[in-house]
């Protein structure tokens, strides 16, 4: 997957939008995850509650659009950056692959919903982003 | 295959009836042209035209959204009412894929146009039509 220099400035500049935000976006993706897709709720036994307005939701969207945010200034060294959250999904939380394309296609909607722009160019950019993020948490689980 | 509820329905209606069918399939298909360049394959004849307000995009859109709203009026029907353009779509040679494709797509445009009115359960209200007319457009494939 290769990130062209239009795509990194698109994903840099929505990394900066959605920093400032993460609370209110990541709650907001988890609800549409959890609703969208109840199958989502199996890795969360523990809670009590799946919408954007339940702490643990919250919690939970902060700790995962943080380390997107965080992702988005390491482009061009992805696979060593995302290596200890890689290991940690394929020997520890064993989060069926299949979950991040669908939560990926909720951050889009969220993102879509919330922020005065997702134009397809931007859509596309955090796609491609998103693939790279996915193909490297999946890297090592077997 | 779901069968929704006469609530569902209303609720799906209501999302339909709140934007513009051409002008949001348009947009809808140029966002897939974009995001995933491969749904061009067959729209050689566009010659690299892919924009919501290109003639070949506007043609195609028209064609689709009256599908819609077709689907939209017989939600429940939709396996039987789009038996003839399943065989279609098999003929002209359309990876089943795409239908999903184009129904994320739509998703993002209805988060534009609602922004947060496009709440989680609309989300999942939405999806769900778009999965079945996706499952309506497959269902002749053999």
């Amino acid at each position: 997957m290769v990130l062209s220099d239009l795509n990194k400035k698109v994903i840099g500049n929505l990394g900066k939008k959605i920093k400032p935000q993460v609370k209110l976006l990541g709650a907001d993706a988890l609800e549409r995850l959890f609703t969208c897709h109840p199958q989502a709720k199996s890795y969360f036994t523990n809670f009590s509650g799946f919408t954007a307005k339940d702490k643990q939701v919250q919690d939970h969207g902060v700790l995962v659009l943080d380390a997107l945010v965080e992702a988005t200034n390491h482009l061009d060294n992805l696979p060593h950056h995302l290596e200890d959250l890689a290991k940690k999904h394929g020997t520890n939380l064993l989060v069926d692959p299949h979950n991040f394309a669908l939560f990926s296609d909720c951050i889009a909607v969220t993102l879509a919903a919330h922020l005065s722009e997702f134009c397809p160019t931007t859509h596309c950019a955090f796609d491609k982003f998103l693939e790279e993020v996915i193909h490297q948490l999946n890297s090592q689980y077997r | 295959m779901v069968h929704l509820t006469k609530e569902a329905i209303e609720q799906i209606e209501g999302i339909w009836k709140g934007v513009p069918h051409v002008d949001i399939t348009a947009h809808a298909l140029e966002r897939v042209f974009e995001v995933f360049p491969w749904t061009t394959r067959l729209f050689k004849s566009f010659h690299g035209h892919f924009k919501a307000n290109d003639n070949g995009v506007q043609e195609h859109a028209k064609k689709v959204a009256h599908a819609l709203d077709l689907a939209v009026k017989d939600i429940n029907g939709i396996n039987h009412n789009f038996e003839k353009l399943s065989i279609k779509h098999q003929q002209l040679g359309v990876d089943t894929h795409n239908f999903k494709l184009l129904g994320q797509a739509f998703l993002v445009q209805l988060a534009i146009a609602y922004k947060t009115e496009f709440t989680p359960q609309k989300h999942k209200l939405a999806l769900e039509f778009f999965k079945m007319v996706a499952a309506g457009l497959s269902n002749e494939y053999h």
